[in-house]
């Protein structure tokens, strides 16, 4: 790690003899040298705090700051495949051009925001909903929790596959209760709205375990003696619930909110392996669309230019949230 | 991997920089006859083709490796995975190739192809088999024209596809009715099939938002005597007399009841599920399907059906156009064994295997000698007999954007087609159209 | 509806125990489902109607799974890959959490943060660099060119999470530590470690859940048949011709059944380390 050798040669007079390997530890020298003031002792753990953190610094700057970077430059370049690598040809405006053109650009951002907004909100509802029915579970809510524990440790793609296996128009077994008990007969994942609507139940029965999870250790966590002296009061459940769980549980809710949807935002192993984006364009997301450009159309310039504003848009909303979450959590704390 | 994390650091900074001051090292010529001498020491290659079902629902890849490797005993094939959809198919096969990988050495990919891969130097130039016009000269000049880029050969030619108009003769037959010339004549059989009860559709086609749209809106247009695009992928044309005829007789077929307003969600399968389910009386489809739906297994109208040409429109004259598709060998450029390669690419193009494929599988042979010989195809089979007289109707595919163009095709006159299908709309259709292959052929659409 | 007429009604459908019913259902079903399919014969599983039970079991799909599409690699390398990654990230995590919560380094918020976005930042958008990147040292279609990129990935969470745990460690250990001499990486190992297991624990579990179910980039950069990591050989399984569901879920109750028991074993540690990571976060 050249960070590491920069930063402690940088001082070589306060290393002791014995610390000549890769050992960053520097605590020893206390005993050799003077009683150190305090901040020169500040000034070690200091320094020992960024010996530790710079492998790590090291490692996510090369392998995802600089692609960030990288990504950015090929977003304005033409680029074309050589038999020794990546060829740009020139510096253009052309991709980003070719995007604000584009009706499925369009498309797939109003589709990603919908996406998200639809399966996030419903997620937390449930969530919260589930959490409520499990807090008052006794001796089976472990069972329950570890039930719900299977979806969201398994695979995507295996998920995907067994819902693509039960929307099949031909021998899915939701098809055949749609036309048995329903009398429909639905093309599943052949028609736009009922694919984007397949595809939200198939992430919501993966990903509300998680909120469920979350909300329960929040509920957990409440104080009983405000509900004690609201019974006494006579409060009713849902009032109980509307004026003091739902307020006390925000911060819990809004944690799990912002995962779900910097997640739901890059959405791609669900619509690449249940609906491969389709019907049409109807399900493909901006890293679905991203994907397509980059390596089925070899379009590697306009798909740098979609993968980068996507990148960009999730930081900016994550920086968003960030700020409102603590003006919103100042607010709370001095009232 | 013996590389400390610091090596690869600081090295993979400085080659990706490298890579993308466009220093990438571009030079890869064109196979030379050294290049192509077939192996003395015996090799392994790889072969990376998606399952071709035979007449008996064997394997024709292995029947074909199996005779290959009697003639070049020390070279041994090995067939590779491929996975299920051409999509996928394609993005697995771009990012090996172009990741540097040595196989698969040979691979099986679509005439739609050339362009874009040879611009992205993901197939090997065949230049010194290209200059043998003897050899070319052997196969059909339109397959030739589909597999080259900029003067150079990309691709030994496997099989064609050419899409044929399939019918119930049973039903024809019955109601004393004659195998229609014309579009406007499919229109009223159609019709007066549906009012009998005998089927639900007239005709099934492939609407669904994809690369087999395209090919149906090139022939109906070629059908009204016009075209896309010129041949050199240059002048777009879509939007003229013979586009607005086109696109408003597909608007009209579905308006008019002769196709199902679900047209537009229909791919090949689901077009074949119809026919050969009794459900429609006409069928446009490549030439598998006449193996499909004469299989008593598969298709309850097995028996029933022949097939023509597609029809025209009323005073286009005697043309009869299809869209050419089919599939063909590139050679890895990075292959270890180009020889060996070179050798099974070009076999497979050549007189054994062409006759093995057309004796005892749907698919057309290219070589133009087999492809039009009735009998190595068998006399039972038209669509070999018929392909001789097929007017054949080139995609752009001269253009490495060819699938951004495509692209703008199909997407636009899809959402004609689901959008109610109203001939009104035409006009506005074949002006987006048009702006949008404009632009995916100037490199700038998505 | 008055609110008293509301909550009676309530009490009669008793809603905690329909909800739970519910919930366990619209879970199950679908799980239900899976492992019911591995075990029909191969006809059986595409059948209209479909069958609430394999008329007979078969152990079928598991041997062409298996012995037949050599599934058996794919978990090899998705172990490989995944536990590698999940040791590379918690040790240098651990080191990195503890600076971040108990020295006094510059720049901590800024780092923090950083961290925050890069770990939010999505994988599509650093696809193409990593993809040259790992081609120029020839590292696709390898171990290495798969492991690297997850710990640069799933790092900054964990670092999030170890930095939590640290900080809730009494703050005089240290100091009794540095007194006896210990040297600071001693200390770390010896004192604070053992303090701070269930955060190891938790970014443990979630780094290897990640790594597990990561697609994109396993599908892009170890394309090829050798080096594909479970979800990569799922999701290609198949031809042009059929989708072979039954072998897709025989695979998938082998690789999710390991998962389910060990999260079923270490349910409370799991749940609560997933609540903290995320609370504290």
């Amino acid at each position: 790690m050249r960070t590491t050798t920069g930063k402690t040669t940088g001082i070589p007079a306060q290393r002791p003899p014995s610390e000549t390997g890769g050992d960053p530890a520097r605590g020893r020298g206390r005993r050799a040298g003077a009683p150190p003031r305090h901040d020169a002792q500040r000034r070690r753990m200091a320094r020992t705090g960024w010996t530790y953190t710079a492998p790590s610094l090291a490692v996510i700057g090369a392998i995802t700051l600089f692609p960030i970077v990288f990504s950015l430059v090929l977003s304005f370049s033409e680029v074309r495949i050589g038999y020794g690598g990546f060829v740009v040809e020139r510096l253009t405006l052309d991709n980003y051009l070719a995007l604000v053109r584009s009706s499925d650009w369009y498309y797939a951002l109003g589709f990603t925001v919908f996406y998200t907004v639809v399966t996030v909100a419903a997620e937390v509802v449930l969530g919260v909903l589930a959490a409520l029915v499990m807090e008052r579970l006794s001796a089976s809510r472990g069972w329950m929790m570890a039930l719900m524990l299977i979806p969201w440790s398994m695979i995507t793609v295996v998920s995907a596959r067994l819902w693509a296996y039960m929307y099949d128009s031909s021998y899915g077994v939701i098809t055949w209760l749609l036309q048995n008990v329903f009398g429909a007969n639905p093309l599943i994942l052949g028609t736009p709205a009922s694919a984007i609507g397949a595809m939200a139940v198939a992430d919501i029965w993966k990903t509300t375990p998680f909120v469920a999870i979350i909300v329960l250790a929040g509920l957990v966590m409440l104080p009983r003696d405000v509900y004690e002296s609201a019974e006494v009061d006579g409060a009713g459940p849902w009032t109980m619930f509307w004026r003091i769980t739902l307020p006390q549980l925000r911060p819990t809710i809004a944690v799990a909110v912002l995962f779900r949807i910097l997640q739901a935002f890059g959405v791609f192993d669900l619509p690449f392996v249940l609906t491969g984006g389709g019907p049409g364009i109807a399900t493909q997301s901006l890293a679905v669309m991203g994907y397509k450009v980059l390596f089925q159309d070899l379009n590697i310039g306009a798909g740098a230019a979609i993968a980068t504003s996507t990148g960009l848009l999730v930081a900016g909303a994550c920086l968003l949230f960030l700020k409102v979450f603590r003006a919103q959590v100042g607010k709370e704390d001095v009232a | 991997m013996h590389l400390s994390r610091r090596g690869l650091l600081t090295g993979g900074v400085v080659l990706a920089a490298t890579a993308l001051a466009g220093c990438g090292g571009d030079a890869r010529p064109p196979v030379t006859a050294a290049d192509i001498a077939p192996p003395t020491e015996p090799v392994t290659i790889d072969w990376m083709a998606p399952e071709l079902l035979t007449n008996d629902g064997k394997d024709l890849r292995r029947s074909m490796v199996r005779t290959f490797q009697e003639r070049f005993p020390e070279i041994t094939v090995r067939l590779v995975q491929v996975p299920p959809t051409t999509d996928v198919r394609r993005t697995t096969l771009t990012t090996q190739i172009a990741s540097g990988a040595v196989t698969p050495d040979v691979y099986l990919g679509d005439c739609a192809w050339p362009a874009q891969f040879a611009h992205n130097s993901l197939a090997m130039p065949l230049g010194r088999v290209a200059d043998d016009e003897e050899f070319w000269s052997k196969y059909p000049e339109e397959v030739v024209s589909s597999i080259s880029y900029q003067g150079q050969v990309y691709a030994f030619p496997c099989y064609l596809d050419l899409a044929f108009l399939y019918y119930r003769a049973d039903l024809l037959d019955k109601h004393g009715l004659q195998v229609p010339a014309t579009w406007e004549e499919l229109r009223r059989t159609a019709l007066r099939l549906i009012d009998t009860g005998d089927v639900r559709y007239g005709l099934v086609w492939q609407g669904m938002s994809g690369e087999p749209l395209t090919c149906n809106v090139s022939e109906f247009v070629a059908d009204a005597g016009g075209a896309l695009m010129d041949p050199d992928a240059r002048r777009v044309r879509a939007d003229s007399p013979e586009g607005r005829h086109a696109l408003t007789f597909m608007t009209e077929l579905i308006s008019s009841g002769v196709s199902p307003e679900a047209v537009g969600t229909f791919a090949e399968e689901q077009t074949l599920t119809a026919f050969a389910g009794g459900q429609a009386a006409f069928l446009r489809n490549w030439s598998y399907a006449w193996g499909s739906a004469n299989d008593p297994a598969s298709s309850l109208v097995a028996g029933k059906v022949d097939a023509v040409l597609r029809p025209t429109f009323d005073g286009a004259g005697a043309a009869r156009h299809s869209t050419l598709g089919g599939w063909h060998n590139f050679v890895n450029p990075h292959t270890a064994h180009p020889g060996a390669a070179v050798a099974f690419a070009r076999w497979v193009a050549e007189e054994e295997a062409q006759t093995l494929m057309a004796a005892t599988s749907p698919y057309l042979p290219t070589l133009s000698k087999v492809l039009y010989n009735p009998e190595i195809a068998g006399r039972d089979k038209p669509t070999n007999r018929l392909s001789a007289d097929a007017d054949i109707v080139l995609r752009p595919f001269g253009s490495p954007h060819y699938p951004a163009i495509s692209k703008a095709v199909y997407t636009g006159v899809n959402r004609l087609l689901v959008d109610g299908a109203d001939p009104g709309a035409v006009g506005d259709t074949l002006t987006e159209v048009a702006r949008g292959m404009a632009l995916a052929r100037d490199g700038v659409a998505l | 509806m008055s609110a008293r007429d509301r909550s009676l009604l309530h009490r009669v459908f008793s809603p905690v125990t329909l909800g739970a019913v519910v919930l366990a259902l619209f879970t199950a079903l679908p799980l239900y489902w899976m492992v019911v399919n591995s075990l029909k014969p191969v006809t059986e599983v595409g059948a209209m109607p479909p069958t609430l039970w394999p008329g007979e079991v078969t152990g079928d799909n598991y041997v062409s799974a298996f012995v037949d599409q050599g599934f058996g690699r794919y978990i090899l390398n998705s172990l490989v890959v995944c536990l590698s990654s999940t040791v590379v990230v918690v040790s240098l995590a651990t080191f990195a959490g503890y600076a971040l919560a108990r020295t006094p380094m510059r720049g901590r918020g800024p780092v923090m943060i950083a961290l925050l976005m890069v770990s939010v930042y999505p994988p599509i958008a650093v696809l193409v660099p990593l993809y040259v990147m790992a081609r120029e040292v020839g590292m696709l279609n390898s171990y290495p060119g798969l492991i690297i990129p997850y710990v640069a990935f799933n790092l900054p969470f964990a670092i999030w999470i170890m930095r939590n745990y640290m900080l809730a460690v009494p703050g005089g250990l240290e100091d009794a530590a540095r007194v006896d001499g210990a040297s600071a990486t001693r200390t770390v190992l010896s004192i604070i470690l053992p303090q701070v297991r269930p955060g190891v624990f938790t970014a443990g579990v979630f780094t290897f859940t990640a790594t597990w179910t990561e697609f994109l980039m396993a599908l892009t950069l170890n394309s090829q048949d050798a080096y594909r990591t479970i979800p990569v050989g799922i999701a290609l399984m198949g031809t042009v011709f059929e989708v072979p569901y039954g072998m897709i879920f025989a695979a998938a109750v082998v690789v999710t059944a390991p998962i389910a028991v060990l999260v079923l074993i270490f349910r409370k540690s799991v749940v609560a380390g997933l609540t903290a990571g995320a609370i504290k976060g």
